[in-house]
Parts: structure tokens; sequence; C-alpha cells
């Protein structure tokens, strides 16, 4: 029970110092989009596209950023102090912020259907938060390891960018617009990759920090 | 003598910094899969099955076009968009629908009957071509009252239709003559030294990861000093807040640019070559040029937004404003050479000397435009730093904190 209280409570400073801008930014976001991008009377193919090349963004916005409080010098050597394993801080973390991305895209493809759009619903909640869990997996992963929050926003943008102006040929497997073509074999691949880059991303910060404080205990 | 020696460290640290190489190795890796290979002009032959096409300048198939589509789209009461790039279908209220058939029958001549008539009899859809609609345009019609009208359809339809100026150009496509190839490659090669011609292609492709990249580098530039906890070190330092701001904003400027000049030189002399080996007087120059021109304002902006917004929050936000400004601009973009007032002016084909010349005088007031916004942004970052030092701000960043009384 005390372990569910402690876990409770990372998710909750979690949610009220650390998260909270980056999700009202993705609802803003998505709440603005009938202004400028048309949600109604949308066939497959157009729903696709808003879909993958919009809403999926919001995965950089919200998983990328899930250690920035570290960046401050402060709490980094205040949590490398902790008794409480920083791993799990991080888990904990990854799964709210998973948890409240799955709530967004979820809530915008109800909109979209309530707005009259014709698209298999399920097919295309999987297929965007495959895209959304991958872009925000590259971009945690490359934060872990550079550790420079520019950088972990930077590389997801930039597979965004060449998937705009390279195309399925270019990225091939990889290609995050694919659902526009009627095609998900991608977005399992995406999805598998994501996960791939959570684990490395995870992995590298516990052995890391492990190797740190061998190294400090050797000094000592 | 203090911003020579920082400016240097700067540049110094840049170097040592592992964004500046990812974002070089970004920028290699776009270059390559966009522009490795440029496709080499040709000659035009006569008697060849195809020139291409083209977009027709004739002012009455213009307009013949235009309305025809126009009539498609009343009818069904389904106007397609594209505001910012996406597809967004409009259905108009009946009062504006009343003042759109105000429009047509403007354009038309003809009553609400007749182009009821009309439609039911031709088939008349945006599929089908002006001919075979038989569509006439109002004798009495000056060109000039047809774009007033098509403005005007645009505003009721929110903007980005097709019928806006910028589009409506490109509304009547037809096939080029021989004569009109001939014209495009005389262009190409007398005129832009043919350097000119591929110089624009490239800042149109790099153009678009130039107004976004050095966003990063500034942004990593400004946060490592909170990182280190260095910020009330370099405070207490002798050096004044303009040296500072001022010589890392130019030292991200100038490393941004140095690997964009070194692609440039390396275009320059693969063209020079080429244009040996097939006796054309190429302009060596031509993609140094371009490269200062088109390309260095939506650097400076990158940067200045990138070190300004970071300098007042002491966050990454500036990725997110300049991210969302990137997406816009990309997708409002005009391929084929209106530049408008877009931060990211595309000119997405080879040659096109024409709209190129047509458009310069707007192109130059862009590009000198956001020059003197980047400048601006970066003044207002050297106040903010100031302000920072005197105390008058927060140190971390957050101004909420500010607000509390807190130093």
């Amino acid at each position: 029970m005390r372990y569910m209280e402690r876990e409770l409570q990372i998710l909750k400073v979690n949610l009220k110092h650390f998260i909270l801008p980056h999700l009202l930014l993705s609802i803003v976001l998505m709440g603005l989009s009938p202004l400028a991008i048309g949600i109604e009377n949308l066939d497959a193919q157009r729903t696709a596209r808003v879909l993958e090349m919009f809403t999926a963004l919001s995965g950089i916005i919200i998983l990328t950023p899930v250690c920035l409080p570290e960046q401050n010098s402060d709490i980094r050597e205040l949590v490398e102090v902790k008794y409480l394993s920083y791993t799990r801080v991080i888990l904990a973390r990854i799964l709210e912020n998973l948890f409240f991305l799955m709530i967004i895209i979820g809530f915008y493809i109800i909109w979209l259907k309530l707005n009259n759009c014709s698209f298999p619903m399920l097919k295309y909640y999987l297929g965007t938060l495959a895209e959304a869990f991958f872009l925000g997996g590259l971009g945690f992963c490359a934060f872990m390891i550079l550790g420079q929050i520019a950088v972990g926003y930077l590389l997801p943008l930039m597979y965004y960018i060449m998937a705009f102006g390279g195309g399925r040929r270019l990225l091939g497997s990889l290609y995050p617009f694919s659902m526009i073509y009627g095609s998900y074999r991608e977005k399992f691949y995406l999805a598998v990759l994501g996960l791939v880059l959570f684990v490395v991303g995870v992995g590298y910060i516990h052995f890391y920090k492990k190797l740190r404080y061998r190294k400090r205990a050797d000094k000592a | 003598m203090m911003f020579p020696s920082l400016f240097l460290n700067e540049c110094r640290q840049t170097l040592k910094c592992k964004t500046y190489y990812i974002i070089i190795i970004c920028m290699l890796i776009f270059f390559i899969s966009q522009l490795s290979a440029f496709d080499m002009i040709n000659k035009p032959e006569p008697n060849q099955e195809s020139y291409g096409f083209t977009f027709s300048s004739d002012e009455r198939l213009i307009m013949e076009t235009a309305l025809q589509v126009l009539i498609g789209e009343y009818n069904a009461n389904r106007y397609v968009t594209y505001p910012i790039g996406f597809y967004k279908e409009v259905t108009l209220s009946e009062k504006k629908q009343a003042k759109m058939l105000e429009i047509i029958r403007e354009i038309s001549g003809l009553d609400e009957d007749e182009l009821k008539a009309a439609y039911e009899s031709n088939g008349i859809n945006p599929g089908v071509s002006a001919e075979q609609a038989k569509l006439s345009i109002a004798e009495d019609i000056s060109y000039e009252r047809f774009m007033e009208l098509m403005k005007q359809a645009d505003k009721l339809l929110g903007g980005g239709s097709m019928y806006r100026k910028s589009y409506i150009k490109y509304i009547a496509r037809v096939p080029a003559s021989f004569n009109e190839a001939l014209q495009a490659y005389n262009d190409i090669i007398y005129k832009e030294r043919l350097t000119g011609a591929y110089a624009r292609l490239f800042c149109d492709y790099l153009g678009i990861v130039l107004a976004i990249l050095p966003v990063f580098l500034a942004v990593t530039r400004a946060l490592r000093d909170k990182r280190g906890g260095a910020n009330q070190v370099i405070f207490s330092k002798k050096a004044g807040s303009a040296s500072i701001i001022l010589s890392r904003y130019l030292s991200t400027v100038l490393m941004i640019m140095l690997p964009v000049l070194a692609i440039a030189g390396y275009l320059s002399v693969q063209f020079l070559y080429y244009g040996a080996n097939e006796g054309i007087d190429v302009d060596v120059f031509a993609f140094f040029k371009y490269s200062l021109f088109w390309l260095l304002p939506a650097v400076m902006i990158s940067s200045s937004v990138g070190i300004f917004l970071t300098e007042l929050t002491q966050t990454a936000i500036a990725i997110v404003a300049m991210g969302i400004w990137w997406f816009v601009s990309m997708s409002v973009a005009d391929l084929g050479g209106g530049y408008g007032w877009n931060l990211i002016p595309r000119h997405n084909t080879i040659g096109n000397y024409q709209v190129f010349i047509d458009n310069f005088k707007i192109l130059v007031l862009n590009r000198i435009g956001y020059s003197l916004l980047a400048i601006l942004l970066a003044a207002a970052a050297v106040l903010v730093y100031d302000l920072k030092r005197r105390g008058k701000l927060a140190i971390y960043g957050k101004r909420a904190s500010n607000i509390k009384g807190k130093p």
C-alpha cells in the first residue's frame, strides 16, 4: 500500500508541476484545429491526413519531456541522492504521460466521428497512437542519451520533415503517413520501434546512473 | 575589445556542442535525400511528344475555368479550401450563398434559372473542363473586375480557396508548346546563367529546414547556463549584456551558415565543371548570393526567436513557438513562387524565371522585413537579459516567481 502511495504521489507531482503545460498545449492546439483544418465530413483518406500529419505530433509534445524537470541542476542533484529508484520514477511518468496521450487522441478521434467523418475508428486510433508513440519515443530516447531537451525535440521533428519532403520512397517501412494510402503495416513497425526507443532510453539512464554511483563510491 | 573575444569563445563553445553536429547531420541528410542529384535541363527539340504543361495566362480561359469550378461548388454548396494547407470543406449559409450567386451571375451574365439549366445540361463540376462545360463569360466583364469578384468569393469562404489571388493564375492548366519550352530553356541558360535557377531550388529546399533548425541550437545554448547553474556567475561578470547576448546570437547565425555556405561551394564547383563541359557560362557565385539573400533571414529569425524566448522564460518554449510558425508557413506556402510574406518562400521548380522576376520586389521586402524583425528580437533578448542581471526579472526564468517578489 505504501508502495502505491509513493507511486501515486509521483504521478500527482508530475501532473501538477511538469506535464500539465504540455497537456494544455496539446489540447489547445487540437481545440483550435477547426479554425485551420477541416474536420467535418472528411472521407477516410482526408481523416488520415489530419490524424497522421497533425494529431500525432502531440506525441512529441507529451512524451518527449518526461525527464524535463531534471534539466534543472538543483532538482537533478536532489533526485540523485534520493533513495527511491529514478528508473521507477521515469517509468511512472512515462505511463502517466502515455495515458493522457491516449485520452487526448481518443477524444480527438471521437470528435472527428461526431463531425460526420467516415473512417475505421479503432484502426485509425491505434495507427495515430503508434505514430505519436514512436515520435515521442524518438524524442525521449534522444533526450535521455544526449541530455538536451532541444535534441529531444529536434530528432522527431526532423523525422517528420523528412517524411513530409521525402515521402514513402525515403522512409519505406517507417513512413509515418501510411494510413493515407490505406496501409497499417508501417504503424506496427513504428509501435515496436517506439517501444524499443523507450526501453533504450530508460535502460541507458538506469545503467548510466549505476555507473556514476559506482564511480563515486570508488572515489569515496 | 570584449565582444570579439566573447564571439570567438561562443563559436568555440558551439563547436563543442553535440546539438550543433546533430543539426549539421540533419541538414546534410535532408540535402542528400532531396537534392543530391539535380536533374539537368535538356534543350527542347521540335516534334517532341510533350513539352510538359504550363499555366495559361489567357485571361478569358482563366475566367472560364474559374467560373466553371465555382458553379460546380456553388451547386453542391461544398467549397474546397486549404486555409493552412490542410483540406477544409466549407458549407455556406443561405445569406452567403446568395452573395456567391450574385458573384457568379455577374461573371456569367446568367440568371439563376439559366445557371441551373447550364449546370444540369452540361454536367458542370470541378472535374469537367471549361470547353466541355460550354461556359461563357459575360461580354462586358473586365479581368480586373473578375479578380475583384474572385477576391470577394475567397473572402466569403474564409480564405485559402481556389479563387484566391495566388492560386487563380494556376487554375487553367494547358500543355506547353515548343516555343514556350524553348523560351524557358533560354531563360535558364542566358538570363540565369544556369546556376541561378538551381540556386533557387537549393534555397527552396534548404529554406525548409533552416527555418527551424537554428532554434534548437539557440535554445541549447541559452539553456546551458541554466542547466549548469552558471547564470549567477555570468551575471556578475564585467561584460555588457549586449556583448554577451549578441555574441551568442551572431555565433549561432554564423555557425549555422557555415555548413550552408560549404554546401553552396560544393555545388558551385560541380556546376562550374558541368558548365565548362557543356559550354555554358555559369554564375559561380549564384549559390552564395542566393544563400545569403534567401536563407540568411530565416536563420536569423529562427535564432532570434530561440534566444529571445529562452532568455525570457528559461524553457524550451521557443521550439514550440517556432515549430508552430514553421508548420503554418509550410502549410500555406505557394510552391510555384508566390512568395508573399511567408517565412519560407518556396520556388519548387527549376526555372520559372518570369514568376521570380514578377515577384522579386515582394521577395526582397519579405527578406528585409524578416531580417529587421530578427534584429528587433535579438535586441529584445538583450533587454530581457539586462533586466535579469539587474534583478528586475527572475533569474530562474519563471516569471511567476518574480511576481511573488522573489529575486
